[in-house]
Order: structure tokens, then sequence, then C-alpha cells
């Protein structure tokens, strides 16, 4: 399956029509929206918590390139290498330098979103290296020849018999759907990955600049073992992860794990603050920090899109979403799927590559109720519509690619639209012309799209305007 | 390297200044908003439900000296017949009653991994003390030391722990008022005087997936079983 | 959300605007009619101007401001006196209340950007000035029916209007609220989302026709056409008898 996401409509009306998928999404949404509110039910006044999580990542933004430089200096103190890329190509350069320097063949990786941005698997095998994941969602995906397709659950698409199918056909498993016999599998085949891979990779959740420290929320322990067994650690992540205080760390963990998953707080919490040190028995002798632009800065310099950096990942969005719903995450055609892959791919690729994803929402909202840092998700694609067809006057910020998913016909359409609109006799003209197509309107262009799902719409005979105007006594 | 390093920090500080277009007066501290949280009751009840929900298992023991007598019943119920400790001469009763009454082949992860790897992976049971734990969401914390290293509580199938009552937090951030993580305050403008341990990992529960079906199946790479008692 | 509240304190107006928006005025002008009358009937006069026509929302939706621009800037001379425009469309009212302010913020001349920011403080949400405002007693003369209500996504989560319209229903004793799964759930309407992803719309679309043909109810009744449209087409075009109207119409009906 290749990730493309000029692909959304053929890949999204492929996805609705198949119905295993749609039970598939429908069991797994459905339990996964249960623990989230449920976890939420038991604290008071969420919406205070999620204002906090808010400020928080503002305040972070505001001073971001001072706590990045912070970060790195108690990093560097730490005993950590921290190297920055801009683009995904420096990212994959420094990655493979640092898995050459130490004669590297194999690497164990944790749950990244920011390696899959950089195809990275891909990248280290063209160049001999095998990468393996160790989060079973993301193993089962990669044996499946697959993109994850959700951020937080990357094989959500699949149900127990297509895994089972799956291990049976890539590891010679019985075809059996048991869940445990399945994970004990995949344990059993990755604990002797751990022991010898020559390079763990995992993502960031959180930087802590004032101590120069790395958090990984994970449930499984394969981020445990990823940056404890292998002599050598690789953390990645984009700009936006560093936040100012460890205090910042209890509000913002508190909305992240029950806005996930459901949990409290996920099974593992592991802050890294530097490898091995002398007299320690066992953790990497090298750890290393890559910290990613690939658009980010271009991003952060608009004072309404920044706020797409405050996302912390969890996927609530997506498990909200009705169009995720509908369609799962591959259709995207982007490691970033959902109401925030929606924001973030558009900035990323451009709006020229994907600008009709923003277009891809009803903007019902459900996504900024849920978002545990209030990204006022809605709004950043009313924006970014704008972006695509009308770029903003000079002196804002240009997001990539921007008029770049103008489209002549309909930009002409508005405007005819809008002359109809924007005097009151044009309007009557045609509200009256309206009126006596009534049920004879003929089903072509948007009306024949509408038409396939529903009855057309019959304008009345008269308008409002008229049934006021001719009242008696008026 | 350095150039993209440049790059990005001047693109980054020439943004600095752009306010934002919803700007969130909010004073982003937890404080008072935990003040008005329902108060969590007796901290113990509260760690032992949390990390029973979870899957893990709390067994209250009064004193040091009681440990060795009170998780023999552990030993049995979960047929462990090999444990590994770190350098900890706080654990010798317990070691000696293992290895003695008990019938544990018990070994001690004292070299470095590299000199050990089989025989940690290859162990029942890995025992560790812990720094704290945090009530409200029945986690621990452990901060791995050279006498203890990273991988007893890990590589392992079953882990036990063992930790002081005096050591619970009510939450995560009365931990970190405390000043265990680094000497400095948190939060302060000052920069910690230390610097932090190279590691330090909360644990709630057994290890635990549920990437297949949002089943939740436990044991994934972590230990299967993580058996606390709670001294004092 | 403020708006209510703000109104609720100003106390009764002697008289107010409506804005009936379009989709009113082309395919349900007998709600539009009956919400007017409504507010009639409490002693409070309904000022009708003439010279509307849309709020701007489907342009600015699309990304067309400049478009959307314009016909906004059209409406608001006709607003002008200080009383409150009351709206029955939780779409449009949450397009005239938030977004005309920014919307003239970046592109209309300060003594736009002024007007508009004074408009938007006085849009009322028909159902809102009905139950909070107007606080009216409604005495349902209709015989026994069961309904399904549909709380549409810009009422329910941009102006935050949850429980005014479901105090208006309830305060018909004949009229019993069937429980709607996944009720607050988008309908897939999403105004041009329904013909440009055709598709994913209607995939959410027959969930929801689902979901309100086993509520039992034989009346949906909703505060945005929009959602009215694509839901009582869908069940139009699968032949189901269920009746599908605005909030205003079914009250006047049932209060008449």
């Amino acid at each position: 399956m290749k990730a493309d996401p000029r692909q959304f409509r053929q890949d999204s009306a492929r996805a609705i029509g198949d119905p295993t998928l749609r039970a598939n999404l429908r069991h797994t949404l459905g339990r996964i929206r249960a623990r989230r509110a449920e976890a939420l039910a038991a604290i008071e006044d969420v919406e205070a918590l999620r204002r906090i999580g808010n400020a928080i990542k503002q305040e972070s933004l505001r001073r971001l390139p001072r706590l990045l430089e912070q970060l790195e200096a108690n990093l560097v103190r730490n005993g950590v290498r921290v190297h920055w890329a801009e683009t995904l190509a420096e990212a994959n350069g420094i990655v493979l330098a640092i898995a050459r320097a130490n004669g590297v063949r194999l690497a164990v990786k944790g749950k990244s979103m920011v390696s899959e941005e950089m195809e990275l698997n891909a990248f280290l095998a063209e160049h001999g290296i095998e990468a393996i994941e160790a989060d079973l969602g993301e193993y089962i995906v990669q044996l499946a020849g697959q993109p994850p397709s959700h951020i937080v659950a990357p094989a959500m698409h699949m149900n127990r018999h297509q895994v089972a199918a799956l291990f049976h056909d890539k590891l010679g498993a019985p075809d059996v759907p048991d869940i445990e016999a399945m994970t004990a599998l995949a344990r059993r085949i990755l604990r002797e990955k751990f022991q010898r891979a020559g390079m763990g990779i995992t993502g960031v959740n959180f930087a802590i600049a004032e101590t120069g420290t790395l958090c990984l929320v994970e449930n499984e322990g394969n981020g445990r073992m990823v940056t404890t067994v292998p002599p050598v650690h690789v953390a990645l992540m984009g700009i936006e992860k560093v936040i100012a205080r460890l205090a910042d760390l209890p509000p913002l963990m508190r909305l992240l794990t029950r806005s996930a998953t459901g949990q409290p707080i996920s099974t593992y919490f592991n802050w890294i603050s530097g490898p091995r040190r002398p007299g320690e028995k066992d953790g990497p002798r090298e750890v290393h920090l890559v910290i990613l632009d690939n658009g980010r800065s271009a991003i952060y310099a608009d004072a309404q899109l920044r706020e797409t950096l405050d996302c912390v990942r969890c996927g609530a969005c997506l498990n909200i979403c009705p169009v995720f719903e509908r369609i799962g995450g591959h259709a995207y055609g982007s490691m970033y799927m959902g109401p925030i892959g929606k924001l973030l791919t558009p900035q990323m690729a451009g709006l020229g590559q994907a600008g009709h994803l923003v277009g891809a929402s009803t903007l019902c909202g459900a996504c900024f109720e849920v978002c545990p840092v209030q990204i006022p998700i809605p709004a950043l694609l009313l924006r970014l519509r704008q972006e695509a067809s009308q770029p903003s006057p000079a002196g804002r910020a240009l997001v990539r690619g921007a008029g770049g998913a103008r489209n002549p016909a309909e930009a002409m359409v508005w405007k005819g639209w809008q002359v109809l609109h924007d005097s009151a006799a044009a309007y009557r003209v045609f509200a009256r012309l309206a009126a006596l197509a009534g049920d004879r309107l003929p089903a072509f262009g948007p009306l024949k799209a509408w038409a396939r799902h529903r009855a057309l719409p019959r304008p009345a005979p008269r308008s409002l305007h008229r049934l006021l105007r001719d009242r008696p006594g008026e | 390297m350095s150039d993209a390093r440049t790059r990005i920090l001047e693109r980054l500080r020439r943004a600095e200044s752009v306010r934002p277009y919803y700007a969130n007066t909010e004073p982003a501290r937890e404080r008072e908003w935990l003040a008005r949280q329902p108060a969590l009751g007796d901290l113990a009840a509260r760690f032992t439900r949390e990390q029973e929900l979870v899957g893990g298992r709390v067994l209250p023991v009064a004193g040091w000296d009681q440990v060795p007598a009170a998780v023999a019943p552990w030993v049995r119920e979960f047929a462990i017949g090999s444990a590994a400790t770190g350098a900890v001469p706080r654990l010798d009763p317990l070691r000696a009653h293992l290895a003695g009454a008990l019938g544990v082949r018990v070994l001690t992860y004292d070299r470095e991994i590299e000199a050990q790897r089989a025989a940690i992976f290859g162990v029942d049971c890995g025992i560790t003390t812990v720094l704290g734990a945090i009530a409200e969401t029945g986690t621990l914390i452990l901060i791995p030391s050279p006498a203890e290293p990273r991988l007893l509580s890990l590589a392992p199938p079953i882990h036990l722990a063992l930790l002081e009552r005096r050591a619970l937090h009510p939450t995560m951030a009365a931990f970190l008022e405390s000043g265990a993580f680094g000497s400095g305050t948190p939060g302060s403008a000052a920069p910690l005087v230390t610097t932090p341990p190279s590691n330090l990992v909360m644990i709630s529960g057994p290890s635990r997936t549920a990437d297949i079906e949002l089943t939740l199946t436990i044991g994934v790479h972590g230990p299967k079983s993580l058996l606390i008692a709670l001294i004092g | 959300m403020g708006m209510a509240g703000e109104r609720a304190a100003a106390g009764r107006p002697a008289e107010v605007y409506f804005f009936g928006t379009c989709l009113v005025d082309l395919f349900y002008p007998e709600a539009g009619l009956a919400a007017v009358e409504l507010i009639e009937r409490e002693g409070v006069r309904v000022i009708y101007p003439q010279a509307q026509t849309c709020c701007g929302q489907p342009a600015y939706n699309s990304g067309y401001r400049r478009e959307a621009r314009r016909v906004a800037a059209a409406q608001l001379p006709h607003f002008a006196k200080p009383i409150p425009v009351v709206v029955p469309s939780g779409s449009c009212a949450a397009m005239l209340h938030g977004c005309y302010p920014p919307l003239f913020a970046e592109g209309g001349t300060a003594a736009e950007a002024a007007r508009a920011r004074d408009f938007a403080g006085r849009v009322v949400e028909w159902s809102t000035f009905l139950a909070e405002v107007l606080r009216v007693r409604l005495r349902d003369r209709g015989a026994p029916v069961r309904v399904a209500y549909h709380p549409s996504c810009h009422l329910l989560r941009e102006l935050g209007v949850r429980e005014a319209p479901l105090a208006l229903l309830g305060q018909l004793a004949q009229v019993e609220l069937a429980a709607l799964a996944g009720a607050e759930e988008c309908c897939g309407f999403g105004g041009t989302f329904s013909v440009k992803q055709a598709d994913i719309s209607g995939a959410m679309l027959a969930d929801k026709a689902r979901a309100v043909v086993e509520s039992g109810a034989t009346v949906l009744l909703s505060l945005d056409a929009g959602c009215l449209l694509q839901i009582g087409g869908a069940l139009a075009k699968a032949g189901h008898a269920i009746r599908c109207l605005p909030l205003p119409l079914f009250l006047k009906e049932r209060t008449a």
C-alpha cells in the first residue's frame, strides 16, 4: 500500500465499501470512546484541566527557541548527543551515520510518529539495516507491509482473524485467532531481537528543558526494552515536543493517557536523562536525540496555525471523528490521519499535494470538544481552506503550497454565488427562479452527487420573504 | 549539522514574538486544579485499589523483617524457581530465606549486562526496592542504580517490588515537589544543580497491550506479573 | 454560551430583528413564518428586513472569504438598530455570532469591523431566545406523538445550546421524546461536504437515518435546515414516512 494523500477520494470510497474494515472500526472506536469517557468522568472539572494543558503548550511554544537551547545544553551535560535536522533526508542521514559508526545491522523500534514521517524503516533497509517494530500493533502492520492506520493503535483496522492469518502466513503460526497466543508469539520473537539489536529507536512524548529529560509513554515494555538493552539509543522528536518544567508533566500526562486510551496513567512512563553511567550495569552506552523540523518552524511562524503544534498525539480526535470512523486511517494517505492529520499533512506536504484533505470535514467540532489541549481544529481547517484557494494577504506567514488547491471552476461558482447574494434584487430573482423550478430541478453536477444518497430538495413555491411581505397588515 | 541547528533556531527566533491568535491567560499550573479534586482518602488503600485495577497484586507487610515470610506464598503460587536481586544488603534476609527454606535459586545482578544477559533474561523473578509510589494512579517509581539495574524490573516475567508505605505520595505533582528527582526545585528559574538520574521509570501494573481489537492482554514485553509488598 | 446569558440578563425586548437564513427562505418558509409568529405571540414586534439574503457561511466554509465578506457586508446595514437579531438556525447563528468579527477584522474596514462586532453581539439563536429570554409557556393541543430530536453540531458545539430546544419540547405534554442512538454525532451534511465528499457523507447519513428509523419516532426535529434536508432526503429516498421538520414549525402546529 503506497501512502498518497492525493488518492483520498478513491481510497476513502474503497474503505466505505469494505464491510470488514467498517465493522472493525466500529468495534474498536466504540470501545476506545467509552474508555476515554469513563476515565474523564472520574475527575472533576476536565474543562479547566484542558485549559491548563493548552496554557502549558502555548507557553512552551512561546519560548520554543530558548527551551530547545536549554534542552540541548542540559542533555549534553547529561551525556546525550544532540543532532538537528531540517529535513527528513537529514534526519535519516543522521540515524544512518550513528548506525554505521556502531556497526549496527539490526535496530529495534518503539512507536515513533516521527520515524513514520521519515519512512525510516524503508530508508534503513535500503542501506542494509533491518529495523523491526517492537510495539505489537506496529509489528503487526510491519508484517503486513502496511503503514499504521492510527497514531496510537496502529493495527486498529484489523481484527483477530486477520492478524491470525497474517501470523500464519508470515510467521508460520497456527491460524488460530487467539489474542493471548499471538501476543505470546510476538513476545518470544521480539525478546530475541531486543538482545541481538545494535540500536534502539524511539520517539519522544515530552522533552523537559530544565532537566534534559526525554519522556516516553508506553504500555507494553517495548519502550523500556528498546531504551535499555541495545548499546545505542536514538530518540527522534519534532521541535514542538519540548516543555519547560518537570511541573508541566503531571497535568499533561493526566490529559494524555486518559484521552488516548482511557488510562489514568500508562503502564510505563520512562524518563531518560542520559546513557549508562559509570558503575551502572545496564542501559545504552550512547544516547542520541535527533530534533526534527520538517516544516514545523513554518507552522510556528503563523500566529493561528501555530496551535497545530500543541498536539500531544493522543489520537482522541481520530477516535471521535465521524469521518475517520467511516474510512479508517489508511485513506488519508499520510502517517498523520483524522482531524489532526488534516491539519498536519497539508502544512507539511503542502496544500497543492494535500489541500483537499482540509475539505474532507463537516466541521462538526467533535474533535475540538475532545482535544486535551484545546486545538481549535475546525477553525484551523477553515483557515487552511482559505489558504488553499485564497492565500492570505502579504504580511501573514505563507502556508506551504498556498493557493495550490485553487480550482478555477469552483472560484467562479463562488463568485456567482456572491453576485446572487450581495444584492437584494439579484437574490429576489434567484429565489423566484428556484421556486419556479420546484421539483423540476435537474439532477446534474452537485445535485447528482446529492441524489445518490438522498431525494432532491424541493424549493417551496413561496419564499419566507414573500410570505412575510404578503401577510395581512404588512 | 550545526547549520541545520542555526537555521532552525533563527527561523524560530524570528517568529518568537508572534502573538498567539488564541491567547490563553490560564496559569499553566495544576496545583489549584488539584485542590478542587475529590480527596484521595487513605493513600495505601488508594494505591492498592488502583494497582489491582491494572492487574498488580499488593500485599501489606508489617515490616522489613516480615517480608521473607510474607512473600513465601507468592513463591509457591507463581512457581518461582529462580530469582535475581541487585547488590542490596537490605535484601539479604529475603535472599537467604528464598535460597534456604523456599529452595529458590538466587542470583545477584552485579556485573554489566554484557556478562549477565542470558541469566537476567532467563530468571523467573526480579526483585527490587522502589524509590516511592503515587497513590492516585497506583504507580511505582523506580530509579535504577548501580546496585539495582534497570533490567531487574523488566526482563524477568515476574517483578516483585518492595515498597515502603511512607514512600507513598498522593500525586505525581507531590512526588516532584518532594525533590526526589534531582536536587533543584522543579519549576524554579534556577537550573537543577545535580545531574538527574540517567533513568527513572514509573510502573503501573504488569506489561499490557490492547493492540488487537482493543482487547486487553497482559504480559507483552515486560513482566506478566507485578507483585508488590507494601511495607510498614 | 455567553450570548444566551447576556440576552437573558438584558430582559425582554420590545422588538427584534429576524434573520431568516437562506435555506429556511427557500426550503422551509413555513417554519420561518412559524418562528416569527411564536415570537410575536409573546408580544414582541418582529422586524424582517426584506433586503437580507444569506449569512455567507457557504462561501466562508469553503475558504472563499472575500465572497463571504461581500455577502456578509450586504446584510449588516439592514440590522442597524440596537436590538437582538434572532436566528432560527444553529449553524447560521454560529456564523453570525462567531465568525463575523474575525471575518471583518481580517479584511473589512474599521467601520465594518466595529459594525460586525456590534451585530455579532446581538445575535441570539431562536430556541434560546424563546426558552431563556421570553421564557415562553407552551400548551400542547396536539395528539400523542413520538418525536426524535437531532441536536445539530454547530448549535451544540459552537453555540453550546443543548438544553433550550429540549426545554421547549419538554413543555408539550403529549410529545414523547424518543432516544436517538448517536444523537450528538454529525449527520454528514457539512454544506458542500455533502456533495464534495458524497460517499463519506452518504455513509454518515446512512447511520443517522437508521438511528432515526430505529428510534420509532414518526417526526424528526432539528434547528438546522441543512441537516433536515440531508436526513429527510435519505429517509424520503428510502421510502420512510417520517416527517422531518424544523422545530419552530412543529411547536407552532402543536400549540396553534
